[in-house]
């Protein structure tokens, strides 16, 4: 079993859920950079407590993180880490310009000394909003953007590129990644759509924030059936479940700590960004079957309850 | 950990331990308690 080290560099100054998009009246870039040194230093330190991956997201116009370009960070703590694997989890492609992911991860790849996961995230709704990008193009600006960014990394020769929504008249990456044919590929798969997206492109799934079991468990055998039929065949290692999660001494304990903290995430920090997201879902297609976003509308507003308490066994008699 | 692990086969747990505002002082303490307390147990998953 392997273990991420999960840390979205909130912004906790605020006291009130603002509307969208959050004013930053209140911000104070002296607080901030004295933020972004703590909550590096902790990042880096997973390390020596036993996690094989450091993990950094990237959202955008919102308190929730500080990571507006979670390929900043990795690239901080290429040089603060040995061996851990720097997971950026992940560049928004739809709405970034893919060669330029395809650099960034390449170059924090080389620097790693192979270390890099690369995350190829179609983002949450609000962030269609925030860079202007149509949310009905998601996948298949998602789609195009993978395709060039793995042809990018494994072409040794020159390229051009005339797609639905990228064009490039030559394409010539320097440098190259250091893993060979290139880093793996960690989607996310929160639904059958995407676990199946997932599996088409050989790459790991991601699901984080689970409720109940059932969900993953059907979203992991399309991603199976799928990989299948495509000519592969998964292992654990291509799975990963992400959960916001309390260590404490005692189980009282460490739920003390995390409802109130799970009650400021959800109604301070994610407040703007959800009240963006419903907008999204109810005014686009950015989730190509209705259900889907009727899913995740559900999703979001019964996220006080996603939390894990880690049992201490140590502690029961 | 082992439940989760036992239904869904996964390899990797992603943990997210800065969550809200909770005091950088428990994130530290969940991570020293991770690696003595629950990673002894749960590594050979």
């Amino acid at each position: 079993m392997k273990f991420g080290f999960f840390h979205t560099m909130p912004w906790t100054l605020h006291k009130k859920a603002l509307p969208w998009p959050a004013d930053t009246g209140e911000f104070d870039a002296t607080t901030a950079e004295k933020l972004y040194r703590s909550y590096l230093d902790c990042i880096a330190s997973a390390e020596q407590f036993g996690f094989d991956w450091l993990c950094c997201n990237e959202h955008h116009f919102s308190p929730y993180g500080l990571m507006a370009n979670c390929n900043l960070m990795g690239a901080a703590l290429v040089h603060r880490t040995t061996s851990s694997r720097l997971a950026m989890v992940g560049n928004l492609v739809p709405m970034l310009n893919p060669i330029r992911v395809a650099e960034e991860y390449a170059m924090l790849d080389v620097m790693s000394g192979g270390r890099l996961v690369a995350g190829f995230m179609r983002g949450v709704p609000h962030e269609y909003l925030a860079y202007n990008i149509n949310p009905s193009e998601s996948y298949s600006r998602l789609r195009e953007a993978i395709a060039l960014i793995t042809r990018a990394w494994t072409e040794p020769h020159p390229f051009a590129w005339e797609g639905e929504h990228f064009q490039y008249r030559a394409v010539s990456l320097w440098p190259k990644p250091y893993q060979k044919p290139h880093p793996r590929i960690l989607l996310s798969a929160t639904n059958e759509e995407s676990a199946a997206f997932a599996a088409e492109h050989r790459a790991m799934m991601g699901m984080a924030f689970i409720s109940d079991l059932s969900v993953p468990k059907r979203n992991i055998e399309v991603y199976l059936r799928e990989a299948q039929l495509r000519g592969w065949q998964p292992t654990p290692g291509d799975i990963l479940i992400g959960q916001a999660t309390c260590i404490a001494e005692t189980d009282e304990e460490a739920r003390a700590e995390m409802i109130p903290a799970l009650a400021f995430l959800n109604g301070i920090l994610m407040g703007p960004m959800r009240e963006a997201q419903q907008m999204v879902i109810q005014q686009t297609q950015f989730f190509g079957k209705p259900e889907i976003g009727r899913a995740f509308a559900g999703r979001l507003a019964a996220q006080d309850r996603f939390f894990a308490v880690v049992q201490a066994p140590w502690s029961r008699k | 950990m082992k439940r989760v692990q036992a239904e869904l086969k996964n390899g990797i747990f992603n943990l997210m331990m800065k969550v809200g505002n909770i005091s950088d002082e428990s994130v530290h303490r969940g991570m020293r308690l991770f690696k003595t307390e629950v990673l002894p147990q749960v590594a050979d998953l």
